[in-house]
C-alpha cells in the first residue's frame, strides 16, 4: 500500500479511463453511483452558517469520507459552499482534543480521567456557589451547540442551580434581531421562509454580505436575478461593494451607522408617492414613538425631516439611489428584505431592525407570498438552539421573557419544580458577565466561574483586551474540539464530540429544525456535550431534573428533545409535532409552529390557513374573521408597531485623531474564529491571514501600497495587518475580517464594546481608527492555528 | 481499482492535512516551493512547460501560500475571466472547491467532484451514456454555452453604474 501521490493519481486516472470505456448496460447504473464509494449516505445538516443546508454524509469503515448536498432539502436544493464541502475535514485534524485536561499549578495541562475532571469541576462550582452565592458560576454557550445541549444547560442553570447567569454568543450576533422582532411583532423570528425568495420580485439586502456569509441563500437570489434580470430588482445597502452587490440594481453605500436615516427617507418617499398599503396602515400598523401611540399623520410629519438631499449629506448615499430604492421597494413588490450583522451589531441595532420592519408594514410587504422582513441568522443553531430554547439570561424556553410570571409558572410546572423556583431577575448579559468575571480574591467581580461551550470568547468579544484578565482569573471550564485563544485561559478543558460524532437538532433562520444522526465515533475520549452537561448535573445532585446522562447519545439526545418539546408545547413557538421520527424521515425537517404530528409545519406565520396558531385559542385568541393578525401583540389588538425612532449615528464616529471608520466581518472560506476552517488546507490557502481593505484614494494619501504592513489603532488597541488596496469600501472606511487568531491580527483588540441598550449587542461593525504605514510587504501568510494546549497566551494579562 | 484509489485519496485527505505548503506537499516533485505572496519576485514567475510524460494532475509548480487566484489571474487570465463571468464566479465557488489543494489537487475535476452540489444532475446521467464526464458539455470555466452573455452582464465592474461619488 506504499504508494506515492503520483502513482495514486495515475491509478485513479487509469481507473477513470477504464470506467468510461465500460460496456454499456442500459439503465443498469447511474453515473454518480460509481464515483464515491461509501458504506452509507446519512442525511444530516451542515454545521456552519445559519442557512441550514441539507447534506448527505458519506461513511465508510467508520469514517466520514465525503459530503454532498441533499437535492431534496428545501434550504439548499443540493448546493453547498466551500465551508460546507471542506469544513468537516477539520474533524480528522491531529490537533483534536481527545482527553480531559486540568491545568496544574505550574500552568501546564495534565491529562486526567473523565471522573477526575468532572469531580473537580463540580466540587469547584459547588464551593464557588457556597462562598459567593448562587450566581457566582455562569454558563456561556453558543449558537453552534445542538438544541438539546443548549436546552439542557439552560435547564441545569435556571431550573437546577436556580441561577439566570446563562448567556451565549447569540447575544453578540442575533440579539438585536430578537429585539427588533419582539418590539415590532411581539414575538421572535421571521414570519416568512426561504421559499419567498422564488416568489419575490424585489430584494432589499441590507447589512449583509450574503454572497460570502450565506452563499447558498445568495445563490437562490442570484439564480432568480440571472434567470430574469429585468423582472427581479436587487437593492444592496452596505458600505462595501461586496460580491453581493455584483447582482445589485441599486447600491446604497451608507457610511457605517447612518442607515437609520436612509430607512426613514425610504419610508418618506414611499408615503409621498402613495406606495403604502392602506389596509395594513389602517388595520395592522400601530404608529409608536416607543412611549406612546400616535397617528399615521404624525408619523408622516415625523418623516419630513428625512429628505433625500439631507440624508445624502448625512449618509453619503446619492439621493437618486434612495429614491430609486424606495420606488422598487414600494411599487415593485413583493419585496423581501434580508439582513444580518450589519444591522444587528450596532448600538442602535434594535432600532435599525424596527425601521426595516416599518418599510414592510406600511407597504404591506409581509404575510404575503414573496414578501417578508427576514433576518438571516449567522450561526447554524442560534435560532433553534439559543433563541427558541431561551438560553440567554433574560429568557425561558419558547423565547419568553423570564420576567413574565405566567411563563415562569408554566416552565416550573414542566420542569416539576416548586413554584417560585425560577429567579424572576434576569442574569448578566454577555458584556456585563465578562466585565464582572474575576478571581476569588477580587471583591468587585461577582462571577467567579464559567463553563464555556463551543465558542471562543477570548477572540470574539469586542475590545477583547479588557476581558482577558477576568477570563484568566476566574475558574474557566472550556468544552471544545480544538485548542483556542479561550482554552489558553482555561483551568479545565473538556474534549467535545463534533456534530457528526453525536448527532442532534439544529434550527436555522427560517424556523426550521433538522436532525442529524450520529455518524461516526468521536476520537479518543471526546464526549458529546450533552453527556458532559448531564454528568455535571448528576454530580450536582440534579439527576432527577436531567436524567439523560446515559452513554448512548441517541437515547440521551432523544430524551432531551422530548423534554424540550413538552416544555414549550402550549406556546406559539410550539414544535410538539416535531418528533424525532418525523425529523429523521423528512428531507428538510420541519418549520415551527408545528403543534401536532399531523402538522406539516408553518411556512408563513400570522396568516389564517397557513399558521395553525391562528386557530388555537388556548394559546392566543384571534378574531374569527381576521386573515392576517399579529397575535403576539402585547396590546391584544393584532397590530405590529411602526416605530418613530429618532436618528442616531454610531457610538464612536471618526474624528480628527481617529479619522477612519473600521468595520469588521467575514470571508466566504473562514468560519468565525477560524479554529476549524483554518485547519482545512484549501481554506487556509485561500485566506491564510487577516488583512485590511483600504480604498486606493486613502492608500495614496497615506503612501500605502498593496501588501505594505499597516498599523490601525483605536482608542483600545492596535493591529498590524497587510494592506489590501482595493476599490471595495468607500474612501474613509476600512474593513478587516475577524477570523485570524494571530495576536497582531486579532481585530477584536481594536473594536468597541459599546452595546445596544435594548438588546445588549455590541457595536462590532463601527469604531474609529487611525491608519499608518508600518513598513513594506512582509510574508504574514502563516495560517495561524494553536496546536498545543500548553502554548501560552501571547501577552501577559 | 477505483475503490483503492478513492480510499487512498480520502486517506490522504483525512490524514495529510499539512497546512503550510512545503517541499513535502509533493515529495516527488523536483521543483522548489514557490515563495510567499509578498515575495517581491513572485509576480515574475512563469510556469515551466510540461515535462515529457508529466501527468496533467501535477500542478506543475509547487503550491505557495497564497490564494490560487493570486497567480491564476495573471498566468491563466482566460480561465480566470471565464470563471468570473460564470455562475461559479457570481456565487464565489472558488478554485479549491473543485480543484482541491496540494494534497488532493485535480487539474480536471471529474464528476466525483461535481456530484457534491449537482448530485441530481450526475445521477440523472445514465452510466451507459457515451460520455459521463460533465465538462464534456459544460465547458470550463463558463460551464454554459447558452447563457454566457447573460452572465457577462454581471461583470465585476458593475459598480461604475451606481454613480457613487468617490468610488
Amino acid at each position: 500500500m506504499n504508494m506515492t501521490r503520483r502513482e495514486m493519481i495515475k491509478l485513479s486516472a487509469a481507473a477513470f479511463a477504464a470506467s468510461s470505456l465500460g460496456i454499456p448496460f442500459a439503465g443498469s447504473l447511474r453515473a454518480g453511483e460509481q464515483d464515491i464509494v461509501v458504506d452509507k449516505w446519512i442525511k444530516g445538516a451542515c454545521r456552519f452558517c445559519g442557512t441550514g443546508c441539507g447534506i448527505f454524509l458519506g461513511v465508510r469503515d467508520g469514517k466520514l469520507v465525503g459530503i454532498r448536498g441533499n437535492p431534496n432539502a428545501p434550504t439548499n436544493y443540493g448546493f453547498l459552499c466551500v465551508k460546507g464541502f471542506k469544513g468537516f475535514m477539520s474533524m480528522y485534524h491531529p490537533d483534536r482534543l481527545k482527553h480531559p485536561m486540568i491545568r496544574r499549578s505550574d500552568g501546564k495541562f495534565e491529562r486526567v480521567s473523565w471522573d477526575e475532571a468532572l469531580d473537580a469541576i463540580t466540587s469547584k462550582f459547588k464551593q464557588l456557589r457556597e462562598d459567593y452565592g448562587k450566581d457566582a458560576v455562569a454558563y456561556y454557550g453558543s449558537g453552534q451547540a445542538m438544541t438539546e445541549e443548549s436546552y439542557t444547560f439552560n435547564k441545569l442553570w435556571k431550573g437546577g442551580l436556580r441561577s439566570n447567569m446563562v448567556e451565549g454568543n447569540p447575544r453578540l450576533c442575533m440579539a438585536s434581531a430578537v429585539g427588533g422582532y419582539v418590539s415590532t411583532f411581539g414575538t421572535d423570528e421571521p414570519a416568512g421562509s426561504y421559499a419567498d425568495i422564488e416568489k419575490a420580485k424585489t430584494f432589499f439586502i441590507v447589512g449583509s454580505n450574503m454572497s460570502e456569509c450565506h452563499p447558498i441563500i445568495f445563490r437562490r437570489i442570484a439564480r432568480q436575478k440571472l434567470k430574469t434580470p429585468d423582472r427581479i430588482n436587487i437593492i444592496v445597502c452596505e458600505p462595501r461593494y461586496t460580491p453581493t452587490a455584483r447582482i445589485a440594481d441599486v447600491w446604497l453605500p451608507t457610511d457605517p451607522g447612518t442607515d437609520l436615516a436612509v430607512f426613514h427617507c425610504m419610508a418618506r418617499e414611499i408615503i409621498k408617492n402613495g406606495w403604502t398599503d392602506s389596509y395594513f396602515v389602517n388595520n395592522l400598523c400601530r404608529f409608536n414613538t416607543g412611549k406612546e401611540t400616535v397617528s399615521f399623520e404624525e408619523y408622516k410629519s415625523f418623516l419630513e425631516q428625512f429628505t433625500p438631499e439631507k440624508v445624502e449629506k448625512l449618509s453619503r448615499v446619492p439621493a437618486a439611489n434612495i429614491r430609486e430604492a424606495a420606488r422598487l421597494f414600494g411599487s415593485q413588490g413583493p419585496t423581501l428584505s434580508l439582513w444580518t450583522m450589519g444591522l444587528n451589531q450596532r448600538t442602535r441595532g434594535v432600532w435599525a431592525n424596527n425601521l426595516v420592519h416599518n418599510l414592510h408594514l406600511i407597504t404591506g410587504n409581509i404575510c404575503k407570498e414573496g414578501a417578508d422582513s427576514f433576518s438571516l441568522t449567522g450561526q447554524p443553531n442560534a435560532c433553534g438552539g439559543v433563541r427558541e430554547t431561551g438560553t440567554l439570561c433574560h429568557l425561558l424556553p419558547g423565547t419568553r421573557p423570564i420576567e413574565n410570571e405566567a411563563a415562569r409558572k408554566q416552565v416550573e410546572k414542566a420542569w416539576k419544580l416548586p413554584e417560585g423556583a425560577i429567579d424572576s431577575n434576569p442574569g448578566f448579559h454577555t458584556m456585563k458577565m465578562f466585565d464582572n468575571m474575576g478571581g476569588e480574591q477580587d471583591k468587585t467581580k461577582p462571577v467567579k466561574g464559567m463553563l464555556v461551550c463551543t465558542t471562543n470568547p477570548a477572540q470574539s468579544l469586542p475590545n477583547a483586551n479588557k476581558y482577558f484578565k477576568g477570563m484568566k482569573d476566574a475558574y474557566l471550564v472550556v468544552l471544545d474540539i480544538f485548542p483556542t485563544r479561550t482554552t489558553q485561559f482555561a483551568d479545565v478543558v473538556l474534549p467535545a464530540a463534533f456534530i457528526y460524532e453525536k448527532g442532534g437538532v439544529f434550527g436555522c433562520s427560517e424556523r426550521r429544525s433538522q436532525l442529524t444522526p450520529k455518524c461516526v465515533e468521536p476520537p479518543g475520549e471526546a464526549k458529546p456535550d450533552l453527556w458532559i452537561a448531564a454528568q455535571i448535573a448528576k454530580r450536582m445532585g440534579l439527576e432527577k431534573l436531567i436524567p439523560w446522562n446515559m452513554g448512548d447519545p441517541e437515547v440521551a439526545y432523544a430524551m432531551a428533545w422530548d423534554d424540550y418539546r413538552e416544555c414549550i408545547k402550549d406556546t406559539e413557538h410550539t414544535l410538539y409535532g416535531m418528533t424525532r421520527e418525523r425529523l429523521a424521515e423528512l428531507d428538510g425537517g420541519l418549520q415551527w409552529p408545528c403543534p401536532d404530528t399531523n402538522s406539516p409545519g408553518t411556512e408563513r406565520r400570522y396568516v389564517r390557513g397557513k399558521d395553525p396558531i391562528m386557530d388555537m385559542p388556548h394559546i392566543v385568541k384571534v378574531p374569527s374573521l381576521a386573515m392576517i393578525y399579529f397575535y403576539a401583540d402585547k396590546k391584544h389588538e393584532g397590530k405590529a408597531n411602526v416605530f418613530l425612532r429618532p436618528y442616531k449615528g454610531a457610538e464612536e464616529p471618526p474624528d480628527k485623531e481617529y479619522p477612519f471608520f473600521l468595520t469588521t466581518g467575514r470571508v466566504i472560506e473562514q468560519w468565525h474564529s477560524g479554529t476549524m476552517t483554518m485547519r482545512v488546507p484549501e481554506i487556509a490557502r485561500s485566506q491564510p491571514n487577516a488583512y485590511v481593505e483600504i480604498n486606493p484614494e486613502d492608500a495614496k494619501e497615506y503612501g500605502i501600497r498593496n501588501g505594505d504592513m499597516v498599523k490601525i489603532t483605536s482608542r483600545r488597541g492596535f493591529n498590524l495587518l497587510p494592506a489590501h488596496v482595493v476599490k471595495r469600501s468607500l474612501p474613509g472606511i476600512l474593513f478587516v475580517p475577524w477570523f485570524d487568531q494571530e495576536w497582531d491580527r486579532m481585530i477584536n483588540r481594536v473594536t468597541i464594546d459599546a452595546f445596544d441598550e435594548g438588546s445588549k449587542q455590541p457595536e462590532y461593525k463601527i469604531c474609529a481608527v487611525k491608519l499608518e504605514r508600518a513598513g513594506g510587504p512582509k510574508d504574514v501568510a502563516d495560517m495561524m492555528i494553536i496546536s498545543n494546549l500548553d502554548t501560552a497566551f501571547p501577552k501577559e494579562v | 481499482m477505483r475503490r483503492i484509489a478513492f480510499s487512498l485519496m480520502t486517506l490522504a485527505l483525512a490524514l495529510g492535512i499539512a497546512v503550510a505548503a512545503t517541499a513535502e506537499d509533493c515529495p516527488d516533485c523536483p521543483k522548489t516551493p514557490l515563495a510567499g505572496p509578498l515575495d517581491p519576485n513572485w509576480k515574475d514567475f512563469r510556469p515551466p512547460p510540461l515535462a515529457p510524460n508529466e501527468t496533467p494532475d501535477c500542478h506543475r509548480v509547487q503550491f505557495g501560500k497564497q490564494d490560487c487566484m493570486e497567480c491564476h489571474k495573471k498566468d491563466t487570465p482566460v480561465a480566470y475571466e471565464q470563471w468570473v463571468a460564470s455562475k461559479h464566479g457570481i456565487n464565489s465557488v472558488k478554485c479549491g472547491v473543485c480543484h482541491g489543494d496540494a494534497v488532493n489537487y485535480r487539474a480536471m475535476p471529474d464528476k466525483a467532484v461535481c456530484i457534491g452540489c449537482h448530485s441530481q444532475q450526475v445521477d440523472n446521467m445514465p452510466a451507459s451514456s457515451p460520455v459521463t464526464n460533465c465538462s464534456f458539455c459544460h465547458k470550463v470555466h463558463y460551464f454554459t454555452v447558452h447563457s454566457i452573455d447573460k452572465y457577462k452582464a454581471f461583470a465585476p465592474d458593475r459598480e461604475l453604474k451606481f454613480k457613487v461619488p468617490g468610488f
